[in-house]
This record gives structure tokens, sequence and C-alpha cells, in this order.
């Protein structure tokens, strides 16, 4: 009589049999054991035909404007990736990128006006702090809106001091007027901060 | 327009090429082969795993958005990378919903893995469903399943997944995934046997 096959691990090589992951030795173990242990093949057979059944399932299908969502996406997020992915992995495009930021950072500090460059402490505020010292409500209405006044050189070589007030403060913009336009002098040397901008200080007595 | 021939060579091309076509050429064609591909299975496997038509619709979109934007990262020679990314996202919704228990959105009573397929657009579906009342049971006795063994049959089911692949995914080893499956094929019997008026007689083989 045929020995009958050791199978220490059976419930594993049982679910391994039925889903087809055995190498032909354990197949035949398996298969010999069952020949002896008729339970062993009813068990096998009722998990072939439980999974049999199982194989009958069918899929969902997700609904088409999910799915449609998503191909929305992979077509936004691929033109950003042809975009910036190809943009850096072009050295010559790369180059090019970089001399243009660095022509428009150039250009911005010879364009932009110095209150922007130096800050709050602008040319406007060191001039109108020199002429403050006669004229306190400019130095007042720098405190409360520096963008209200204004300083400009006219052709006449004037310098020209313009405020505009809230109506609630209209007392500055009198104060200022009655004050007039004072001469002016240099009181310190221009320094030199780019070729379209000087920072200096003026300062004057009234007439 | 895609021509007939260059959809046809693309049912053909593997995941990989349509990963690398789509990535290096912005091929969308492609992109759109590689959804048609795995949606169904993707979306039948979370919605069989949440049980809530709403939620399947968020993690489906959630790993496809993950397959787009980290397709570099994560995709998987050997296969099942999708489904990889889905599962994870899945376990994730799972065990957030188990943490924090929402007193306000309970689990449907008559929840049933295959109510989605009552939707009007799967009235075909449905009507194959109706003359087969074995594979309507089968849908519900699945549902009944526990997580973990409705997991393994499922990753089975629509991934042909190994139980090896299985166990790494779930982070189990391959013997508790063999035990897992053989549970949920003797719990499905079981059900089976009790609809059917049947006693169910456990072979003892020990």
């Amino acid at each position: 009589m045929e020995k009958k096959p050791n199978m220490s691990n059976v419930d594993e090589l049982c679910i391994k049999y039925v889903f087809d992951e055995l190498d032909p030795s354990e197949i035949t173990l398996v298969e010999q054991a069952m020949i002896h242990d008729q339970n062993l093949l009813i068990e096998v057979e009722s998990l072939k035909s439980t999974w049999k059944k199982i194989r009958n399932l069918p899929e969902l299908t997700p609904p088409s404007n999910i799915s449609e969502t998503i191909i929305d996406q992979a077509i936004d997020y691929s033109s950003q990736q042809q975009f910036f992915g190809n943009s850096w992995r072009n050295p010559g495009l790369l180059a090019t990128a970089a001399i243009v930021l660095f022509s428009l950072l150039i250009s911005t500090a010879y364009l932009l006006p110095s209150d922007t460059i130096n800050g709050n402490q602008s040319d406007d505020s060191r001039s109108a702090a020199a002429v403050g010292t006669h004229t306190p409500a400019i130095t007042k209405s720098q405190e409360s809106n520096q963008d209200m006044l204004r300083v400009w050189n006219g052709h006449n070589n004037l310098v020209y001091i313009g405020k505009r007030d809230t109506a609630d403060d209209a007392s500055h913009a009198d104060s200022l007027q009655g004050r007039g336009v004072l001469p002016v002098q240099s009181e310190t040397s221009p320094m030199i901060l780019s070729p379209a901008f000087r920072d200096f200080q003026l300062t004057g007595n009234r007439y | 327009m895609m021509s007939h021939k260059s959809q046809k060579s693309l049912l053909q091309v593997d995941d990989h090429e349509l990963v690398l076509r789509y990535r290096r050429n912005n091929d969308q064609e492609a992109f759109r082969q590689l959804l048609d591909r795995h949606q169904s299975k993707i979306y039948s496997y979370i919605y069989s795993m949440v049980g809530n038509s709403e939620t399947a619709n968020d993690i489906f979109q959630e790993t496809f958005t993950k397959v787009i934007t980290k397709m570099d990262e994560t995709y998987n020679e050997q296969g099942k990378w999708i489904m990889r990314i889905a599962h994870n996202a899945t376990i994730d919704y799972l065990r957030k919903k188990k943490r924090f228990v929402d007193v306000n959105a309970q689990d449907d009573p008559d929840y049933d893995f295959y109510d989605r397929l009552t939707d009007e657009t799967l009235d075909d579906a449905q009507e194959v469903i109706e003359k087969d009342e074995a594979k309507d049971s089968l849908m519900k006795h699945i549902s009944d399943l526990p997580k973990e063994q409705r997991e393994v049959v499922m990753l089975r089911h629509y991934y042909e997944m190994s139980f090896k692949e299985i166990a790494e995914l779930t982070n189990v080893s391959i013997n508790t995934a063999l035990g897992r499956m053989r549970y949920a094929l003797i719990n499905l019997r079981k059900m089976f046997d009790k609809e059917h008026g049947k006693e169910t007689k456990y072979v003892e083989r020990r």
C-alpha cells in the first residue's frame, strides 16, 4: 500500500493548489494526499467551486464624469510638466530665462522711483525733514501718509513740493502753501546710487 | 483624432510604455488607455472595500491623481502599481474611518456591495444580475465578509495577484494571506448553504 504523504501545512497547500500556485512536486504531494484522505478531497473541491462562483463577479465602471475629470487633470499636469520640466532640462532656455530675469532686475532698479528703492527713509523724507525745520506741517504730513507728499524738480530748476491732504486735514496743505516755495541748497554731497538716481539733502530758509 | 491603427497599437502597449509615452511625449491617448485599462478593476476593488459610491469616487480620483503626479516614483516594473496606490488609499481611508467614528455618518444598514449596479447607467448589468440570483447572493455575501478576507478575495479576483504579492501589499505573511483566503471561501460556502437551507457539514480532517 502507498504511504500517506506527510503535509504539515495542509491548509496552505490546499489553497495554493486551488489557485494553482504550487510547483509540480507539491501538486503531486497534494494529489496523493487527496487520494488517501477523502475529506481533504471534498474540502479542496468545495474551495474550488466557491472560488469559481466568485470569478463571476462583474466589474463596476466609475461614473463617467469622474473619469473625465481625471483625464482633464492629466492634460493639465502634463502641460505644466512640459513647460516647466522641459524648461529646466534645456540649458539654452534656462540661460535665456536667467538673462531676462537679470535684465528685468536691472531695469527695475533704473526705472523705479528712488523712494521705492530706498524704502521709507526716502529722498523725499530726508529733504523734507531738512525743510521741515521750517515747515513742521510737512513732517507731520509724512508721518500720517508719505504717499501724499511729492517732491520734484521743475524746468526752472525749482524744487516743487506737492501735497494732497484729506478733507479733515486741509490745514497741513494751507500751512505748506503759506510757507510757499523755499529756496533750497544742497546740504550734502550727492551720493550716486545709480546713473539715474542721486541721494542728497536740501535745506533752505524762508523769504 | 486618434486613428484606429494607433488605438489598436495602444491596446498592445504595456503599462510601462504607456507611462513613458504620457510622461515624455505628453501623449494623452496613452494616459487614456492606461485609465481605460485599470479603471473598472480599481473602482470595483475600492467600492467593494468602502461600500459607498461617494467615498469610492473620492478614493478613485485620489488614486489617479497620485498616478498622474507621482508616476515616476510609484511606477513599479512588477505591475499592479496602480492597484497598490488604490489599496493604500483605501486602507488609509478605512483606518481614518475606524479612528474617527462619525456618529452622523453611519454605514448604510442596507449596504450591498453591488448596490452600485442599480444605477441607471448600469441597467444592462442590473438586468444580468436580476437574471442570476446566485450571482446576486454572491455579491451580498462578499460584502458580509470581514474586511481582511474581502481584501484578499478582491485583490486576487480583480488583479490576479499572487499570494506573495497580496502578502506584501497587505503587510502580512504569505501563510496569513492564504489563511484569509481559505476562511473567506469557507465563510462564503457557509453563507450559500445557509441561504439554500442546507446544513453545512464541516469536514474534520485531523
